[in-house]
Order: structure tokens, then C-alpha cells, then sequence
């Protein structure tokens, strides 16, 4: 039996022009992925991309600048990571574009690190399974104040010693005094030794005088360095305070809500304890950090229509992740009367911080 | 100069200083630095002795330390040197399978064996050229191959570590 059949007829330069589809190089790889992790991937834009905490500069707790050369001193989560040689200042500045930006101000040269400080860095909590063998991208605006040509290294390093590099360092350049976008994007190490990683942004190589700023700094997983994650200042504020708290400062308004109107109990005619709850619980239980200047950190103690205060010591602390307690002792000679009382608690002077940093 | 400080009522311990109470927590960073005090000062950091545990818990800090700094010392030594290179050698792995050998007429497992070419030692000078610009005269001078140089620097430094790691550590890492 003879079976017909008839096929259509193909146009073959049609089909071709069918082809060329205005899709473009990323069009192209996004048809191309083959599951919808790999579009993600390719788009990048899903939430919570950020891993740095406070990369907008929005929280400054601590102060609002500072001129002194290591450790965490003012912007929230950024530490600094310089050599005693030279002098800079970082501060907080409001810029017409970005809003809050960070200045570091270079005012004394120092030449010998060139290829080693004057970064600000971040360490990222347990972002070893996050990063390992993975691309990541580091992204941020820089300004440079003069129009002189200035450079310094992006990196990314365990976080401890030793601090191995997890991808080979990439330079930034810098020489005219406006905004410039700078990405970066490294692949990691396959391996990563220790918990905790951190991005390190040289800010200046010693030499070269005057001002740098940097804005909205963005480091997240993928080759496509994505536009900035805004978080409300609220939100911002509770993830800094996972590793800083500022607990008592009767030396500037920001706190004085907290000073006042704890309760106390008169355990003894030399003890008294108060308990402060912490508005977030802390990475770790923290080390209680307290001003010794002048009258040092001390409370106002009011029991029984009485002062039985200021503190004349603390005698022990009691930090936990979500509470700080405080063992102070009253004035001298107090009557036994008091003992078992209730008792109401002001900070009186001073400052005290809790600080879980990594 | 650290103090600890006992409250036997709540028995809880906490290490003071002139501004800081620090908590006995592995994970926070201050106590982390007192341990690395008493690892580098011993008992000039602390007022009067310094308790048990922490001297405990300072000595298994430095422990892993070395431990760990014995590990990348030895890898590093391993490394060939620059100046000598490495001979060409043979290696020889089995592919997982197996034929029928006649001879011997037993099945037998199928290897294959590769040859590591050999790696050249490095020339042990180079010559430098320096550019005097007063003068307008350049000057060329043999030298020490810096990479053999630095090499040799790294692996001295690796060797010194090794010798120095206690017993006990070396025994913890080489069983």
C-alpha cells in the first residue's frame, strides 16, 4: 500500500532571520540557562543580596568621625585597618547624591605601606559556605577630591589569622573629582580555612593627600554587580547592633532615652543590682565597655523616698546576648534598712557600650 | 593588666580591666586577645596568677596555633626548591580495569604509566641593568636570581618553624 504524505514548505531564509532576535549577550545566557536557579543567578536581583552590613554609611554609633589609625571607631561594622605612620580623618558627610557617605581625609602622608593599609574593612559573619568556590562581586561609588590620579586594592581574606587572600587583590583608580562606579567581581577560593570572611577597601596608599569618599558598598554572590540594596535605617541600625550597642551616653542626646527609670533591687548594704535589657540579642555575650574619665560610668540610685546613690563602683557585670545586669555598690554606709527594697536607677555619668564585634 | 573577678553567690567569672569586663566566651573577640596575652606575656598580664582555666584554655589556643603554623611550614618545605628543579619521574595509577593475563593466567589490573616531565632548576644569576640618568651610562651586574633568592628565604623560614614546634605537636600532626 503506498501511504502520501506532503510536508510543508520551509523557508529557509526566513527561518535564519527568525534567528536573529534583538536579545542581546544577556538575553542570549538567560534562554541558554537551563533552570530557574541559573536565571536567578544571571539576574541576581533576588532580595537580601547585600552581605555587608551598613554599606550605605547610614549608622555611626559610635561617633561621626575619627582620627584614630585601627579598629572599629566610628561608622558601624567598618573597621580600620592602617599603620601608625601619617594622620587621616574619616567622618560622616552628606553628599547631594548619595546621602550619607563616609570622607577619609588624608591630612599627613605616610609612605611606609604602600601595599598593605589604609583600608576600611568589613569581616562577614559565617560567610564560609556562602563564598567558597563561588564568584563573588564587590561594588561601590568613590569620589575622588582632587584630580590627581590615586589607586588601592579591593580584596577578599579569611577573617583571622592567618589572613589568606581568597582571590588575587584588583585595583581601583581614581583621578577626577566626580563620582565613579567600580565593580569588581573575584573568584573565591575553593576551600575557606575559617568561618568568617572580610572585604578589605584600600582607602588611600599613604601618599597621596586630600579626600576620598565612598558610597553605597555592595558585596554580594555572582558575576553581575547589582544596583544597591537600600535597607531603612531602622532595619540598618538592628543589624549593627547584633555587634555594638550603645547602652548609656549621658554625654550626647543621641541615648538619653535609656538613662532613665531602670529598677533596681538593694540586695545588701553594699550591693545593688539593676538588670538592662538589650534591644537585640548580641553575636556573642559582649564585653561591657565603660568611661573611666572624671566620674567615670555610674548610676543614681533612689529608694524609699531617698538617694541612696550616685554608684561609688561596679563591682561585677553579668552580659548576657540579650541582657546586661550590673552589680553596683551604693553610697557608703548604708543603712541595713534598705535591703530588699525596690529601687529606681538613672544613669548619671559616663558612657557604657556592649561589643560583640568579630 | 587583667583581673578575674568571682561572684561565688551567682558563680559566674568575668576578666576586669581599667574600662572593660570581658566574659569567659570563646566567641568574643576581647577574651580571644586576653588568651593571647597570656600565650605572649604569661603571667605579666594578670594580677596575681593567672586562674586555671584560662591558663588551660590559652594553652590549647596556642596548641591549634601550632599545629597549624607546623601544617603550612611543612607544606611549604615540601614544595620543590628553584635551584635544583625537579628530576623527570614516572607514576603509575590503575584504570579500574582488568584483562586476562595468559601467562600468568589469572585476570589482572590494567595500569597506565605517565611520565612527569622534568622541572628545570632556575638559573642561579641574572643580570641587572641599572640606569644612572646624572651620568647617562647604564650598568649591568650579575646577581643572585631573585625568585631562587626569595625561595630560599621562604623555606628557611618554613625549616625555622619546624625546628621550633614542640613534640607534642609534631607527634599531634604526624601521628
Amino acid at each position: 500500500m503506498a501511504v502520501k504524505f506532503t510536508k510543508p514548505e520551509i523557508n529557509v531564509r526566513e527561518k535564519l532571520a527568525e534567528l536573529d532576535k534583538p536579545s542581546g549577550i544577556a538575553g542570549e545566557a538567560m534562554l541558554r540557562a537551563e533552570t530557574p536557579q541559573d536565571q536567578q543567578a544571571l539576574i541576581g536581583m533576588s532580595g537580601r543580596r547585600n552581605l555587608l552590613i551598613n554599606g550605605g554609611f547610614d549608622v555611626w554609633q559610635r561617633a561621626t568621625s575619627n582620627t584614630t589609625n585601627s579598629g572599629y571607631r566610628s561608622v558601624d561594622r567598618w573597621l580600620f585597618n592602617t599603620y601608625t605612620g601619617g594622620a587621616f580623618t574619616v567622618s560622616k558627610e552628606t553628599d547631594s547624591t548619595f546621602g550619607n557617605v563616609l570622607k577619609w581625609n588624608r591630612t599627613t602622608a605616610d609612605t611606609s605601606n604602600t601595599n598593605a593599609g589604609n583600608c576600611i574593612q568589613q569581616p562577614i559573619e559565617n560567610a564560609k559556605y556562602l563564598v567558597q568556590g563561588k564568584p563573588v562581586t564587590v561594588s561601590f561609588w568613590l569620589k575622588n577630591e582632587k584630580t590627581v590620579l590615586r589607586s588601592g586594592f579591593v580584596r577578599v581574606r579569611i577573617s583571622g589569622s592567618p589572613h589568606t587572600l581568597l582571590a588575587p587583590a584588583q585595583y581601583w583608580e581614581s583621578g577626577s573629582n566626580g563620582w565613579e562606579y567600580h565593580s569588581f567581581t573575584f573568584q573565591t577560593s575553593e576551600t575557606v580555612a575559617l568561618d568568617h570572611i572580610e572585604l578589605q577597601i584600600q582607602m588611600d596608599n599613604g601618599s597621596s593627600m586630600g579626600a576620598m569618599y565612598i558610597a553605597q558598598c555592595q558585596f554580594e554572590l555572582g558575576k553581575v554587580a547589582t544596583p544597591f540594596e537600600h535597607r531603612s535605617y531602622g532595619e540598618e541600625l538592628a543589624l549593627c547592633q547584633r555587634y555594638y550597642q550603645k547602652l548609656f551616653d549621658t554625654n550626647t542626646g543621641t541615648y538619653r532615652h535609656r538613662w532613665q527609670g531602670r529598677i533596681g533591687s538593694v540586695y545588701s548594704t553594699t550591693r545593688v543590682f539593676v538588670t538592662v535589657d538589650l534591644p537585640v540579642q548580641m553575636r556573642s555575650i559582649p564585653t561591657l565597655v565603660f568611661e573611666t574619665a572624671g566620674n567615670g560610668f555610674r548610676w543614681d540610685i533612689y529608694s524609699a523616698n531617698a538617694d541612696i546613690g550616685p554608684s561609688t563602683g561596679i563591682s561585677h557585670t553579668y552580659p548576657s546576648r540579650d541582657s546586661v545586669g550590673f552589680d553596683v555598690t551604693p553610697k557608703a554606709n548604708l543603712s541595713s534598712s534598705y535591703v530588699g527594697f525596690a529601687c529606681h536607677m538613672d544613669v548619671r555619668d559616663g558612657w557604657c557600650h556592649a561589643t560583640a564585634e568579630l | 593588666m587583667y583581673t578575674l573577678i568571682e561572684d561565688s553567690m551567682f558563680n559566674t567569672k568575668i576578666i576586669k580591666t581599667e574600662n572593660m569586663f570581658i566574659p569567659l566566651e570563646a566567641e568574643n573577640t576581647e577574651y580571644q586577645k586576653v588568651l593571647d596575652d597570656i600565650i605572649e606575656q604569661g603571667a605579666d598580664c594578670f594580677t596575681g596568677d593567672i586562674p586555671t582555666d584560662l591558663q588551660t584554655a590559652a594553652d590549647a589556643k596556642q596548641f591549634a596555633q601550632q599545629v597549624e603554623a607546623y601544617k603550612i611550614a611543612k607544606a611549604r618545605v615540601a614544595q620543590y626548591q628553584l635551584s635544583i628543579g625537579v628530576p623527570e619521574s614516572t607514576q603509575t595509577i590503575s584504570t579500574g580495569r582488568q584483562e586476562w593475563n595468559e601467562e600468568a593466567e589469572e585476570m589482572q589490573d590494567v595500569t597506565e604509566t605517565f611520565v612527569i616531565p622534568a622541572i628545570e632548576p632556575l638559573e642561579a644569576t641574572v643580570e641587572e641593568t641599572t640606569y644612572d640618568f646624572d651620568t647617562d651610562t647604564s650598568t649591568t651586574s650579575t646577581v643572585a636570581n631573585p625568585l631562587i633568592v626569595k625561595d630560599n628565604e621562604e623555606r628557611a623560614a618554613a625549616q625555622a618553624i619546624i625546628d621550633a614546634t614542640p613534640g607534642p605537636v609534631k607527634t599531634h600532626v604526624d601521628g
